[in-house]
């Protein structure tokens, strides 16, 4: 298979300069239905501090391949490390380092208010009672939810329980965050916070963040890095947002719609030649068509 | 049943009832459980539910959603003693103890955050037993969500159609069916879950204080005095058994006069 990989000079998954948190080669999963997932085609690489979006098609192992991070499904074929240990064989010995938001957040919540939700991880690691509400009281206030503590969690929106199940994978401030979907059931302004907080996370806690979702829109402002995945599991494409995107063929194998504005450059090149390179945030595009329409 | 409602009004209640702690509660509750046990007078038996009707009604809980809960034992306790009791009295006595017993049960789960109440069970019993009735406590919500959504769903694709009873027993026995799939696959995920969170094989609960020292004793020491009362009637009926409709007239009074103390005060 032809790596479409596109190599940037000082940031790229490859990169040998930074620390590797999550490497999974070759991974294969067979479900009890007879699905089988095959995670190959080149190797999911993620390093300290950077954002990584999963993208693919419904089926295409998404969330086979966030569940072997966490150790959940063990790697019939293949090799998967996380933070230097096999997750399946050693999950006791990195589990406090990873905090995890899973698609489905109302089986993540178990506690009967949001303040004990919250400091569920740490009363389990036995943190003595005043850091417990010292951290959770913080995690809190990180989503900006503290009005939210004493509510009981099934009364509350879709998009408050979706801060509550990230204030719980955040109250151990964790050096890897793994997100199933978080976008999803959110809105526009929830989402637009959500990417401004886990961009602030990575950068000042030089926290790691692997999510998938199907929101493409979002993977320019959040990721450092993407990869795509095809049905079946084959990782097709890595690469920055800038690169993945290029791949208009790759991108389709994918069946992945590329971003709005990706979509938009791309017609433009289509009809003019000299229409200028795809800008994937609204501000660069505005600059960039305006540097154009000027000539 | 609305769990959500039991849930809530346990977690969100603010009486002097739900500032008591867990244990108090849950003593008190084993004291009254052995009052039902032990009692074979039908005037102390009707003192004992009319004195766990005051404190529902004395601590404002929801008494319009408790009594349904309390009175479904009612039905099986009907059956029992309507196959079983040679008398009206026996008859009344075996629903009676059914009643009492679960108002005492619901009581308690309205008044207590479910974690709060098994973490003491959890201490009594094998581990894994305890940690398992913990872990059913999302589990029920999430169960009881799908049921609903499982039944709109299948009343809107015609399942359950009025005159139809066989299409409808089908329809439902799939749905039960599906539930209880679900119900497996969900106890998996949440396993999963509690790993991830940092379940260590032993699920620690935070304790919460006692807010009300004095309701903690008043609690225990009503639900001890009520047993002891039991005990005298039971061990020396010729010598006290017949001054029993005094015991039942004055809990019957204390009824009277908090149900209309509440209502004054509402």
């Amino acid at each position: 298979m032809t790596e479409h990989v596109h190599v940037h000079e000082h940031a790229h998954p490859d990169d040998p300069g930074c620390e590797e948190v999550v490497r999974i080669s070759c991974v294969r999963h067979t479900y009890e239905d007879g699905t089988s997932v095959h995670l190959c085609g080149m190797d999911f690489l993620v390093h300290r501090g950077k954002r990584v979006a999963v993208l693919g098609p419904n089926g295409a192992g998404k969330t086979t391949l966030l569940y072997h991070v966490l150790g959940l499904l063990r790697p019939q074929e293949g090799e998967v490390q996380v933070l230097g240990a096999s997750p399946s064989d050693d999950w006791r010995s990195i589990r406090r380092r990873i905090g995890v938001v899973l698609q489905n957040v109302d089986e993540q919540i178990i506690a009967p208010t949001v303040f004990d939700d919250v400091a569920f991880s740490p009363q389990q690691y036995g943190l003595p009672d005043a850091e417990v509400e010292q951290r959770t009281l913080a995690a809190l206030d990180l989503l900006d939810i503290r009005e939210l503590a004493n509510r009981v969690p099934h009364s509350l929106s879709g998009g408050e329980k979706r801060k509550v199940a990230l204030a719980g994978a955040l109250v151990m401030e964790p050096e890897l965050l793994v997100l199933d979907e978080p976008f999803e059931g959110l809105d526009p302004r929830s989402r637009a916070n959500l990417i401004d907080l886990l961009a602030r996370l990575s950068t000042e806690k030089n926290m790691t963040v692997v999510l998938s979702t199907h929101d493409i829109d979002t993977v320019p402002d959040f990721a450092d890095f993407a990869y795509v995945l095809a049905p079946g599991g084959s990782i097709v494409l890595r690469g920055t947002p800038a690169e993945v995107f290029s791949n208009a063929d790759v991108i389709a194998q994918g069946n992945i719609k590329p971003p709005i504005l990706a979509e938009l450059f791309a017609r433009l090149r289509e009809r003019d030649a000299d229409a200028p390179e795809p800008a994937l945030s609204v501000q660069a595009a505005v600059e960039s068509l305006e540097a154009w329409k000027h000539g | 049943m609305d769990i959500t409602a039991v849930d809530s009004a346990a977690v969100l209640g603010t009486s002097r009832l739900h500032k008591a702690s867990a244990a108090a509660k849950v003593a008190a509750f084993t004291l009254v459980l052995a009052t039902v046990v032990v009692t074979s007078d039908v005037l102390v038996l009707l003192s004992a539910l009319a004195l766990l009707v005051s404190l529902a009604v004395g601590m404002g809980l929801p008494l319009r959603r408790m009594l349904p809960l309390a009175l479904y034992p009612a039905v099986f306790a009907a059956v029992f003693a309507f196959a079983s009791a040679p008398s009206v009295l026996s008859a009344v006595l075996i629903i009676g103890k059914a009643v009492t017993a679960a108002l005492g049960g619901v009581i308690l789960m309205f008044a207590t955050p479910y974690p709060q109440v098994f973490a003491i069970v959890q201490r009594l019993v094998p581990g894994i037993v305890g940690d398992a009735l913990l872990m059913t406590y999302r589990s029920l919500f999430l169960l009881a969500e799908k049921l609903t959504n499982l039944t709109t769903a299948v009343k809107l694709r015609s399942g359950l159609a009025a005159g139809q009873p066989v299409r409808a027993f089908r329809a439902t026995t799939r749905s039960l069916g599906g539930l209880l799939l679900y119900s497996l696959d969900l106890s998996q995920r949440e396993y999963d879950v509690l790993r991830l969170r940092g379940y260590e094989g032993r699920l620690r609960v935070r304790a919460i204080p006692s807010a009300d020292r004095a309701m903690d004793r008043a609690i225990v020491v009503g639900a001890a005095g009520l047993l002891a009362i039991t005990i005298i009637v039971r061990t020396m009926p010729a010598a006290v058994g017949a001054y029993t409709w005094i015991f039942a007239t004055l809990t019957i009074l204390t009824l009277l006069v908090t149900a209309i103390t509440r209502w004054r005060k509402s």
